[in-house]
């Protein structure tokens, strides 16, 4: 029998068995897609974003379908780090699957703090620094769009811990490259790109905004395009792996962002509309390394033909 | 366990101006379901509409595996969906949410439904009057085109009192001006309601102001069904110290009772 091919990829030390994640905020803390997959099989569930106390999150309607994507303004709802780890956190530890936390929060002192929490804890494999969302007041995407914060928060997460850090970039800025840059520098061992597209949807009816919010964050595959140019871009400028994330729906748009220079994808929206998306797409990207004839995944792996 | 298949649709048939009727079989999971759960339906195979709808259980048959979903074209999704015909095969995925839960007594049961808010609540009536208790249904609708599945109502329902807005069948006005009425005459074990967000507040509030046991069954937009993505958040009232202001209407509710929500924020 023919050797299947390695899918193994090391994420600046967050090392899977393949390169499939979930895309924070789309996945829950992973038991809610328990029932249709098995968690074991993902390269590594990166759970719902976290900050040092409970956030209440936006007013409804806090999502809003638009052509071939969503938006969506949750407004990082979330139960609080000592929540998660009282009661989300012992589940995931049942399983043999790397877990990320996605962290958030107002100030890089914020930042810092919850990271040094999470450094103590048994079974974190790596921390994903949130500083892109773009449907919080304060923090997110502030510390995300320029240069100096984005190192600060980066820096500052860097001095408490030793775990694996990868920097979640937004896609609302002038350059990513340079944003890329700035917290390769800063300290951080990945990057992951690319967060939802800043995006709006009106009812021409009633003239209101879809989300409460007004705006939001597009995903699903009208972004794919978008994304997979970003990776490219950043792949060319920095030297730490890339998770690149953006409207991946099957193996076949996974492996777009493999050879776009993506050490790694993650998914998210494709898991509301197909549970077991995930799957599909190690599979995929499998069949896809046999038919290609190729042994290990990083035969893939930035290898855009120009 | 909630699942996801792919159903052979059995009919699709229209019974309303844009409200249509969907019977598919799913043996294994007819046997599972409660009423007042919901399933989130793909109605393409394309990207446009891109997420699921979340459609609630009209009826469920556990003998001969059916279930049935009453569904109101609303846009593109539901559009297509109501064009897929017998034979061909629908993905499910479900079933999804908690149901209602009958509250034990020795008096009758209150069904108030508006508009296409009266899906869910036949499969109730058919849990009711196979527990031998005696039902009281209000259904509400715009118009007399708007008032379907009406025998399949008095099937189940003792006594049942249509109300349209415009008075071209049944009594004129809202569902809600009778329930005083109910209300002050029966004894009532609870009231179970679906429909428009101000007829379950009104429902809630004569409910709770009479100190009757009533379960509204909530809609929000969704995103994952699941409890994932958190879009489908209802305010309803928890202890201070909660980590939580919100709860999940896919997998908290859909069904809530009266006076755990919040009603009067806008």
């Amino acid at each position: 029998m023919k050797n299947k091919p390695s899918l193994a990829v090391n994420i600046g030390g967050l090392k899977m068995n393949n390169p499939v994640m979930t895309a924070s905020g789309t996945f829950g803390f992973g038991k809610e897609y328990a029932p249709y997959l098995d968690l074991n099989r993902l390269g590594a569930i990166v759970v719902k974003g976290t900050t040092l106390k409970p956030k209440a999150g936006n007013k409804v309607p806090r999502i809003a379908e638009t052509p071939a994507g969503m938006l969506n303004a949750v407004g990082l709802e979330n139960p609080g780090v000592d929540y998660f780890l009282a009661h989300e956190m012992p589940f995931l530890k049942q399983h043999d699957v790397p877990v990320v936390v996605n962290i958030a929060g107002n100030s890089a002192a914020d930042y810092a703090e919850l990271a040094a929490r999470l450094d103590r804890e048994e079974g974190i494999a790596a921390l994903e620094v949130n500083i892109s969302c773009p449907n919080v007041k304060q923090g997110g995407i502030a510390f995300g769009t320029q240069c100096s914060m984005a190192q600060d928060v980066i820096g500052a997460v860097r001095k408490v811990t030793q775990l694996p850090l990868i920097a979640k970039l937004s896609p609302n800025v002038t350059s990513i490259v340079e944003i890329a840059k700035s917290v390769e520098e800063a300290g951080a061992d990945a990057v992951s790109l690319i967060n939802t597209l800043l995006g709006m949807s009106i009812d021409a009816k009633t003239r209101k905004p879809r989300l409460a919010n007004i705006v939001g964050g597009l995903s699903g595959p009208a972004v794919k395009p978008v994304a997979l140019r970003m990776v490219w871009q950043v792949a060319g400028a920095i030297d730490i792996p890339i998770i690149g994330m953006g409207g991946i729906m099957t193996a076949e748009d996974a492996v777009e962002f493999l050879i776009a220079g993506a050490s790694a994808v993650a998914v998210g929206t494709a898991n509301f509309v197909n549970p077991h998306a995930t799957m599909d797409i190690v599979n995929g990207i499998e069949q896809y390394l046999e038919e290609e004839g190729m042994k290990d995944i990083h035969e893939l792996i930035g290898s855009l033909q120009i | 366990m909630s699942q996801q298949m792919q159903a052979r649709i059995l009919f699709n048939e229209q019974v309303g101006p844009d409200v249509f009727r969907m019977v598919v079989e799913a043996p294994e999971i007819a046997k599972e379901v409660k009423s007042g759960q919901f399933f989130h339906v793909r109605c393409g195979a394309e990207y446009d509409p891109l997420l699921r709808r979340p459609i609630s259980i009209h009826q469920y048959r556990s003998k001969t595996g059916e279930l049935f979903f009453l569904y109101q074209v609303k846009g593109k999704g539901t559009a297509l969906l109501s064009q897929m015909r017998p034979g061909e095969y629908v993905d499910l995925m479900g079933p999804l949410g908690n149901g209602f839960s009958l509250k034990k007594g020795n008096g009758l049961y209150v069904l108030v439904g508006g508009g296409i808010g009266i899906a869910p609540l036949l499969s109730v009536a058919q849990d009711i009057k196979k527990q031998g208790f005696e039902i009281v249904t209000l259904l509400g609708a715009q118009s007399r085109s708007h008032v379907y599945v009406e025998d399949d109502f008095r099937l189940y329902s003792d006594q049942i009192f249509i109300w349209t807005v415009d008075g071209s069948s049944g009594l004129k006005g809202l569902v809600t001006h009778m329930l005083p009425e109910v209300i002050r005459t029966c004894n009532i074990n609870q009231i179970l309601t679906c429909g428009p967000h101000g007829m379950l507040k009104e429902v809630a509030q004569q409910a709770m102001a009479a100190n009757i046991p009533c379960q509204v069954s909530l809609e929000e937009k969704m995103g994952c069904g699941v409890g994932a993505c958190l879009s489908c958040a209802c305010s309803i009232k928890v202890p201070e110290d909660s980590a939580f202001t919100y709860k999940k209407v896919c997998v908290d509710g859909p069904v809530f009772e009266a006076e755990e929500v919040i009603w009067d924020e806008e």
